[in-house]
């Protein structure tokens, strides 16, 4: 009850605190929410699929995406009769609308419709080879004439229907296209499919389904699925850094009031429980909108997601209650956490000091907060040591520790170095009576100043070690990927997945056609290159499956065929890049070709879905794709933390214009003007958000340092630390910004 | 007695000492004023007697305990039951009403008092319709007159009360020195003003420390007198 009272009382208060956990709340469940919705889901065209027959998945590490393995038709067709089920079968096909290729990829045979429920809605289904069923969408009616691109080439179609699915539907499929699954509809018991198969096929079914999600689809899920990750633990600790920052400043606020509590009567640990009903009852509020605002939040952030690349266009939010509920405990169990902690400062305020009329801290480094902070600081050390010696794939992690740890350690710290700080920075200008008391002011109430500074320096450390961090690898990959291209210009898609046949053929060059083949169940890259006149492979792969020259190896292609190629040369690893290398026409025809070398002479009219690129904007494309992915991936984390530090340093800076709201009234009442007052507010303000940059940038380059230096290590060349200042820059001038606007525009005009 | 100091010490650092071997004791429903120059001690021999403050030496026992050896809590626990409060500055929590500023230590204790107990206290010190006024809505005066409820609610076997009409003009002085001289308990009140002295059954004069002189109940005048000469000699 009283601590209801209050709650009500210290509204104003507590509104800082309330914010906090409003924001931190809300970033847990956009990411919570979004990171349970990002577990892949069942292809739309399986939807109404009871049980999926596949050949036995690929042996791959979790972190490729190699192309399902298939069965030739002739294979499939028979174990199909027996489970009276229906062959996939899909395969690349592209309808060409105006000119151009148009969105949807994705061809089938009309059998397949079932699978996932797709029916027609006027027309019939195609029942000769020139006849093709076509999504509403496509904007085409049965009888039209339409173009669509195979692997073999364009082709026109009459269109037999339209329906309300999202595939290309036809009688035949193009030549050597293999079976991905054999669906089986209706009452089926998995149990009976699996005993009728045995053990030479895998059984699919419900949520499994989601295993025959295309590829792509499950790479960029992948992607994704890295940045929601980094998303998540930036967000929760963002959340608990601010959330434990802003209640332990309100204690500092509050410690007058704590002082006469403890004179009329309260026990220390009286004051403790007060402080964290108080938390708790503000948690439970502030999660609630918290929760609320994430839910609306997610299909927003999710659709940019899409809109990224970094998630599939089938990637929609799932409310899931769980994460809700999780993100909503972890801010009450926050809340009350960082006021714990807080308290304990709290209870020890000694009666007396309900007494003293001025504020002036006496003693700003408390003994937990040293052991804290050097703590922190060591596992930041450790953790920044860890990221020098670390590979790719945990050195973002280990960077991402290690800024962490040195943000808590220097919060924690920060009260020590802030008066000489505030003293260097306030040097030019001590001699007028605002320089004065800025610096006065900074370097007595040096928690204050610490605690106001602590978000500034979340967001600057956080802005400079992401861009940084990205910045420095993009100049270490570009050193790596110098080597230049045997060809003055290159044949590429555009618009499609792909070049066609037909394309191919029209444009004499180096053919580039990668696929993936089957060593069992192990999948191998493979080049086909129309300049291997026979099976290349790199000593490692050789070396590993114990292959000599004249060794001849049984394998599956694409189409699901079984082949027998013989190895005609072992080379070292650099001249076979993807490992092995066959000539393309032995790559099965259903596989699109990724580029074409053109010869000197060769530039020709391009065909359908192609352009030709010059060898320099080839290399720039390519390198292009990944800087945009990498870049969006930092976009999106900075955009997001930065936008809730921001807010938070507004509402410090608010809370703490607002605490001093009697301090300002004594030098107005000593003879300072409206507009001194409101100059000494802008300064305060300008060294805390210097201070916080100065802070956050020790904090980034200590992180950066060890990213550099494992970056040198694995590549065995010297990195330059790369730091994108204009960023950083405009990240400052933001945190000025905004605490001006919080601390300046709320102080009484006259 | 209700109180009893013996040579309680009080250094702050190396170089200052605020209390330098005083002893004094208060008998059971007497009142008494200590006086003194500023800086002289007062305000922390009252801080030490109170339990608000320890001191650096000596021993001081209130109503049978000794403060010495108590922990914070037990120091709480101990000030919440025997001892009560009024300061200058007047020191309600500005967010609780005046009848939940009365409240509030027997609140803290667990044992709410009734509201009609909470009435009749306001009345008792002559604000019996200011029950749901937040402090901002009352004046110096009412407030002090709030603290002084807040402490006879406790029926506290001491009351300390640190330059009570120091915020006060001498209208509404004399109102709240006539509660204190009728406030149920022993009184202890550390002052600067004869008048408010003059109530008091005995005058206490500190100086650098030192006990140096004892009053009976004296004069407004004749205390004055007094403090002159003593501030003339030093």
């Amino acid at each position: 009850m009283l601590s209801l009272a209050s709650v009500k009382a210290n509204r104003v208060r507590l509104l800082g605190s309330f914010v906090a956990l409003l924001l931190g709340v809300t970033m847990l469940t956009l990411t919570a929410l979004l990171l349970v919705s990002a577990k892949p889901q069942v292809p739309q065209r399986f939807s109404a699929t009871t049980v999926a027959v596949t050949p036995l998945p690929a042996q791959a590490p979790s972190d490729t995406f190699p192309d399902h393995p298939r069965w030739t038709i002739a294979e499939a067709t028979a174990l199909a009769e027996k489970l009276h089920g229906v062959l996939d079968t899909p395969f690349y096909a592209q309808a060409v609308i105006d000119g151009k290729p148009a969105k949807a990829t994705a061809g089938n045979t009309w059998a397949t419709a079932v699978l996932g429920n797709t029916r027609v809605t006027s027309g019939s289904a195609p029942a000769n080879a020139d006849e093709v069923a076509v999504p509403a969408d496509l904007g085409r009616q049965p009888g039209d004439t339409v173009t669509i691109l195979t692997a073999p080439g364009p082709r026109d179609y009459r269109v037999s229907a339209v329906h309300d699915g999202t595939e290309l539907y036809f009688r035949d499929v193009p030549p050597e296209t293999g079976v991905l699954a054999i669906g089986v509809l209706g009452d089926v018991d998995p149990a009976a499919v699996k005993a009728i198969v045995g053990s030479q096929a895998q059984v699919l079914a419900g949520s499994e389904l989601s295993a025959l999600e295309p590829p792509g689809d499950a790479r960029t899920r992948w992607i994704g699925m890295q940045v929601l990750t980094a998303m998540g633990a930036l967000s929760a600790f963002v959340a608990v850094f601010l959330v434990a920052a802003t209640f332990s400043f309100s204690v500092l606020q509050r410690r007058r009031e704590f002082g006469l509590l403890r004179a009329v009567g309260a026990t220390p640990g009286q004051l403790r429980r007060l402080l964290l009903r108080e938390a708790v009852l503000v948690a439970a509020s502030a999660g609630a909108i918290g929760v609320a605002l994430g839910v609306v939040g997610a299909p927003v952030v999710g659709s940019l997601l899409i809109d990224a690349g970094v998630e599939p266009a089938s990637f929609t939010v799932r409310y899931d209650p769980l994460p809700m509920a999780a993100a909503y405990l972890t801010g009450i169990a926050v809340a009350a956490a960082g006021v714990w902690i807080a308290s304990h400062r709290a209870a020890r305020v000694r009666p007396l000091e309900a007494l003293r009329v001025a504020e002036a801290e006496r003693r700003p480094m408390t003994r937990s907060r040293w052991i804290g902070g050097v703590l922190a600081a060591a596992i930041g050390v450790l953790a920044g040591v860890a990221t020098a010696s670390a590979d790719a794939l945990s050195m973002p992690t280990y960077a991402g520790l290690t800024a962490m740890a040195l943000v808590v350690a220097m919060s924690l710290l920060s009260p020590v170095v802030v008066p000489p700080l505030a003293r260097v920075l306030m040097a030019p200008l001590s001699r007028s009576a605002v320089g004065l008391l800025v610096r006065q002011n900074a370097a007595t109430a040096a928690r204050r100043t610490a605690a106001t500074a602590a978000p500034v320096l979340l967001t600057v450390a956080f802005t400079m070690l992401v861009t940084g961090m990205v910045a420095t690898g993009a100049s270490a990959y570009a050193a790596r990927r110098a080597d230049a291209l045997p060809t003055a210009a290159v044949l590429v898609a555009d618009g499609t997945p792909g070049l066609t046949q037909a394309v191919v053929d029209g444009s004499p060059g180096i053919v580039l056609k990668p696929t993936t083949v089957f060593l069992g169940r192990e999948p191998l890259s493979v080049m086909g290159s129309s300049q291997t006149t026979g099976l290349t492979v790199s000593e490692t792969l050789a070396a590993k499956h114990g292959w000599k020259w004249g060794s001849t190896v049984e394998l599956t292609v694409a189409s699901g065929a079984k082949v027998q190629w013989t190895i005609q040369d072992v080379l070292p690893d650099r001249e076979v890049p993807l490992g092995v290398q066959v000539p393309a026409h032995l790559v099965p025809p259903s596989v699109l070709t990724q580029a074409v070398y053109l010869a000197a002479d060769g530039v020709k009219a391009p065909g359908l879905g192609a352009k030709v690129l010059s060898a320099p904007d080839y290399a720039a494309q390519a390198d292009a794709e990944e800087d945009r992915l990498v870049w969006t991936f930092t976009l999106i984390l900075v955009g997001m933390a930065g936008g809730f530090t921001l807010i938070a340093v507004a509402n410090t800076l608010l809370m703490a214009t607002r605490g001093r709201l009697n301090d300002l009234l004594v030098l107005r009442k000593a003879g300072a003007t409206a507009g001194q007052i409101r100059r000494l507010v802008a300064a305060e303000t300008a060294v805390v958000v210097a201070i916080g940059a100065a802070l956050g940038m020790v904090v980034a380059t200590g992180a950066l340092l060890a990213i550099r230096a494992g970056l040198s290590e694995q590549m065995g060349l010297p990195v330059p630390m790369t730091v994108p200042w204009p960023t950083i820059g405009v990240t400052v001038a933001l945190c000025l910004v905004t605490g001006f606007a919080a601390s300046v525009l709320p102080l009484p005009r006259r | 007695m209700t109180i009893e100091l013996r040579s309680v010490t009080k250094t702050y650092g190396e170089k200052v000492t605020a209390l330098d071997g005083v002893s004094a004791s208060f008998a059971e429903g007497t009142f008494t004023a200590i006086m003194g120059p500023s800086g002289s001690g007062k305000s922390t021999l009252l801080h030490c007697a109170a339990g608000l403050d320890r001191p650096s030496a000596g021993e001081i026992i209130i109503d049978g305990v000794s403060l010495t050896g108590l922990s914070e809590t037990g120091l709480t626990l101990l000030r919440r039951q025997r001892v009560g409060f009024v300061f200058q500055a007047f020191n309600l929590v500005s967010s609780l009403t005046a009848a939940q500023n009365v409240a509030l230590p027997r609140h803290l204790a667990g044992n709410k008092p009734p509201a009609k107990e909470i009435t009749s206290t306001l009345a008792q010190v002559g604000l019996a319709s200011r029950e749901s006024h937040y402090p901002s809505e009352l004046s110096g005066g009412e407030q002090q007159r709030v603290a002084l409820a807040r402490a006879l609610i406790t029926r506290p076997a001491v009351l300390f009360a640190d330059e009570p009409t120091g915020a006060l003009d001498s209208k509404t002085s004399r109102g709240v020195m006539e509660l204190l001289r009728d406030f149920p308990a022993t009184v202890v009140m550390v002052t600067h003003d004869p008048v408010a002295a003059s109530y008091a059954d005995r005058v206490l004069l500190l100086s650098d420390g030192h006990m140096v002189d004892e009053l009976a109940k004296s004069s407004a005048d004749a205390i004055a007198a007094k403090m002159a000469t003593m501030e003339a000699s030093c």
